[in-house]
């Protein structure tokens, strides 16, 4: 508590001494020598007070000030305080010779407290030496009168003499002069026109140019005023805003100044450099522009200059209802942007779209899709474009076209198609407009179409058994294929397969003729069919067929014995029905008859 | 062979099936133009039960399933909408406006997206999607009818089938790729549920289990397995879940 209590007495104290110490006010500056151009700091000091606001000081002739700061100093030594408050200016050298920073005067608690006025001699000499920054400089070397800094860094414009019209492209050239100054950050022109449309400053150009024996490096800004109204219209004033660097002096230690130190070396190695904003202005300019002549021609949409004007289609040949895309350019010297081109409108024989137009390369693109209506057109309308020289002071006007076309029947009865530019594309190409809607579901289906059962639909084992059917089927197929083509080409197996169809058809001839009675027909029809069984059976010869051919053919079957005995048996009731019929009796031609059928079937069944 | 004729003829003339057939024909077109005026008139719970109705007679085609689907996708139900949308696809896969409504019930689908397949596969997965199991099916008989047509063309006419050898490996291979197709698909289809409302899928086929994860709405899930009142699900992304069986319906479950 307290050492609080001795903290707040204290400060009491020193703040009493602050206000009731003695006042005084010095000025001084760092330097009494500057050079043109460069930058000098003036101190005023206040001694026993830091209650104060920053004098305000007159304007001082020969220099600009360029800012100014402050800083406090308290010490308390001793017992005993001191207090100050010191304010620092910048002041830029704006002209040679020997000048007087004035002695200014103080307002302190009512109280005046005056400073003493400064000689500070201001020479035409390199303001840095630093290669960096500062250009060489021959007229630096040279003696010179006294100079303004206005004389050294200073704006000349450019505008060509005669007479001007109405949206005329006048040029406007900008050169900001620059003599043996470290001058960075220029900025462009700043015009103020009205009744002017400004157009873009072109590319800067970097030059030297000697003016009265002085060499000046130059700045070029090049730009084209258009004037919107007649009349005189003033243009400007215009000034152009830099930076000039200054050498920042370092602070160095006290005995330090001639010695080894003080070298150029470090004073290049400590000291930095301050930019200080300022700006070079040129003085309106007055300028009158002349209206347009009267009788202007048709296609004259107020452009003004000398231009060049091309059109074109294609294709030339289309059906009714197909895109037609027009191109057509303008170039010159006026304000091409500002062009309106000889845009087509709908009309009885052509739909129009909007045009694309792009400006790019000083030339102004249209392209214009066009589509006939009807297969009656025959060309394109003329396109004229009109615009005033200024230097004939005349109005002149370029027609491309009309166009032949040849326009055929359209395919289909459909309506127009809808044209617009591809993104991006520039419109060479028409594409189908797609309308920018929102999504949602399709409406309901009309009718219910092919109803069928729920759950009859094909499973994976219909499939498996309709594809095995299949390949049943070629498998047939291919048995039959080659059973026909044994037939065709085995004569023995086809008399086989024959065999029993035929005897069938002799059994059935001799039952019937057996009925009737016939005996010797019925024999004869028997032993046929007998005959032609076994032939065709076995595959023998028709005249050598005999008991023995047929054993052998029968081979080692069992019942061959059998058979061959109801063969022989068979075979004689016939040799005995051709020679004495009349011994044999019904049952006998019965018994013949049923004993060849048996045969038949006996040998059908072991197929030997 | 009189008497297979006989009775050939007595299935064919046989009278009582045709008339059912007429007779389900026009309740279904009765049903089908009162879903569509209920429809229309912003009446969709009224729509719904109409094309059920049609469903319940047992009939079925794909303008049904999509009228219904249509009709669930404007009641709220997208579960219910985008299953009737994918048993429409099974009988008019190709039909644009139901591709359409389809695409874009799906974007409303709160699912996580399936990863990138390969260009081929999707491909083949657009081939598959485009055909009914019949048409594949069909396509495939026709296909080995044809071939062994052929065949047998040359065989009975003897010509060499070395010179048409490259056709038939061609045909072999188009035939392989319908029969896979057609089982591939016919699986899928037998296998594809979709979720009728939002839940959660659990480790384990019971209330109790840990929650895997969450299941949407219209989010098209493959049936792996039941257990009781539980389907064992796996989503999109292959996770496997068991959710209560009325969560999900299968595609090709008739209703």
């Amino acid at each position: 508590m307290r050492k609080i209590f001795g903290i707040i007495l204290l400060i009491l104290m020193m703040t009493w001494r602050a206000y009731a110490g003695d006042i005084s006010v010095t000025a001084e500056v760092d330097r009494n020598q500057v050079q043109l151009g460069e930058a000098l700091n003036l101190t005023i000091r206040v001694n026993g007070t830091q209650n104060m606001a920053t004098p305000q000081l007159p304007a001082i002739d020969g220099f600009d000030m360029q800012g100014v700061n402050s800083s406090q100093n308290f010490s308390f030594v001793n017992g005993k305080t001191d207090s100050s408050i010191a304010f620092n200016y910048s002041l830029l050298a704006k002209k040679t010779g020997t000048l007087q920073i004035p002695a200014f005067t103080l307002d302190l608690n009512g109280k005046q407290y005056a400073t003493t006025a400064i000689p500070v001699t201001v020479q035409n000499a390199p303001v840095v030496n630093n290669t960096a920054t500062a250009a060489a400089s021959t007229a630096s070397a040279q003696p010179q009168a006294a100079m303004k800094l206005e004389d050294r860094i200073f704006v000349r414009p450019e505008i060509p003499n005669g007479e001007h019209f109405l949206n005329e492209a006048i040029p406007l050239k900008i050169t900001l002069y620059v003599n043996d100054l470290p001058v960075r950050d220029i900025q462009k022109p700043q015009i103020e026109a009205p009744g002017f449309k400004l157009g873009d400053f072109a590319p800067t150009r970097q030059s030297q140019e000697v003016i009265n024996g002085l060499r000046f490096d130059t700045v070029e800004f090049n730009t084209v005023v258009y004037p919107t109204r007649a009349g005189t219209l003033t243009l400007g004033p215009m000034q152009i805003a830099f930076q000039i660097l200054t050498r920042r002096q370092a602070n160095r230690p006290p005995g330090f100044d001639n010695s080894f130190f003080s070298d150029d070396f470090f004073n290049q190695f400590f000291n930095g450099y301050d930019s200080h904003p300022a700006n070079a202005a040129i003085k309106p300019v007055q300028l009158n522009i002349a209206a347009l002549p009267d009788k202007a021609p048709a296609g004259f949409k107020g452009a003004v200059g000398k231009y060049e004007f091309k059109a074109q289609v294609s294709p030339a040949a289309v059906k009714v209802g197909d895109p037609i895309t027009l191109k057509m350019q303008v170039s010159g010297d006026g304000d091409v942007t500002a062009v309106e081109l000889p845009v087509p409108q709908e009309s009885v024989d052509f739909k129009v779209y909007e045009p694309q137009i792009k400006f790019e390369n000083g030339i102004k693109r249209l392209e214009q899709v066009l589509i006939p209506k009807t297969e009656n057109v025959k060309a394109t309308p003329a396109f004229s474009f009109g615009y005033f020289n200024p230097a004939t002071k005349q109005y002149e006007t370029i027609t491309q076209g009309p166009f032949p076309l040849t326009v055929s029947k359209s395919d289909q009865n459909s309506n127009f198609k809808m044209i617009a530019a591809a993104p991006g594309s520039g419109a060479s190409v028409p594409i189908e407009v797609k309308d920018e809607l929102g999504e949602d579901i399709i409406f309901l289906k009309e009718n219910p179409g092919r109803l069928s059962p729920i759950g009859a639909e094909l499973s994976g084992l219909d499939f498996v058994l309709v594809m095995i059917l299949e390949i049943v089927l070629w498998a047939a197929g291919i048995f039959y294929i080659r059973y026909q083509r044994r037939l065709s080409t085995d004569s023995a197996f086809a008399r086989k397969l024959r065999a029993p169809l035929r005897a069938r058809q002799g059994l059935q001839k001799a039952k019937l003729l057996l009925s009737q009675a016939k005996d010797k027909e019925f024999y004869d029809v028997l032993f046929q069919t007998l005959q032609e069984y076994l032939v065709g059976k076995f595959h023998l010869p028709a005249g050598a067929m005999n008991a023995a051919e047929v054993g052998a053919a029968l081979g080692k079957v069992k019942e061959a014995p059998a058979i061959l005995d109801d063969i022989q048996r068979v075979w004689d009731h016939c040799e005995q029905a051709r020679y004495a019929s009349t011994l044999l009796s019904g049952q006998d031609r019965q018994e013949s008859f049923e004993r060849l059928a048996k045969i038949i079937d006996r040998l059908e069944r072991l197929d030997p | 062979m009189k008497k297979l004729f006989l009775l050939l003829m007595f299935f064919l003339l046989w009278p009582q099936p045709a008339k059912a057939v007429v007779n389900d024909e026009g309740r279904v077109n009765t049903f089908f133009a009162a879903g569509r005026a209920a429809y229309t008139q912003g009446n969709y719970a009224q729509a719904i039960q109409a094309y059920e109705n049609i469903l319940a007679a047992g009939r079925a085609s794909g303008p049904v399933y999509y009228n219904l689907a249509n009709a669930y996708f404007r009641h709220g139900q997208l579960g219910r909408a985008i299953l009737n949308y994918q048993r429409a696809a099974r009988l008019m896969p190709r039909d644009k406006d139901l591709k359409f409504n389809f695409k874009y019930a799906r974007t409303q689908v709160r699912a996580p997206a399936a990863g990138e397949i390969h260009p081929l596969l999707k491909i083949y997965q657009r081939f598959r999607d485009d055909y009914t199991p019949a048409e594949l099916a069909g396509a495939a008989i026709a296909l080995l009818g044809i071939m062994f047509g052929v065949h047998l063309f040359l065989l009975y006419s003897g010509q060499s089938l070395r010179r048409y050898g490259a056709g038939f490996a061609a045909g072999l291979f188009v035939l392989a790729l319908l029969c896979f197709t057609f089982f591939n698909k016919t699986a899928m289809l037998s296998s594809a549920a979709v979720v009728l409302n939002e839940g959660k899928a659990l480790f384990e086929p019971r209330d109790s289990a840990t929650a895997h994860f969450t299941v949407y709405p219209g989010e098209t899930v493959r049936f792996v397995d039941a257990q009781g009142a539980w389907a064992k699900i796996q989503r999109a992304d292959d996770n496997l879940g068991w959710v209560n069986e009325s969560l999900v319906a299968k595609v090709g479950d008739r209703e």
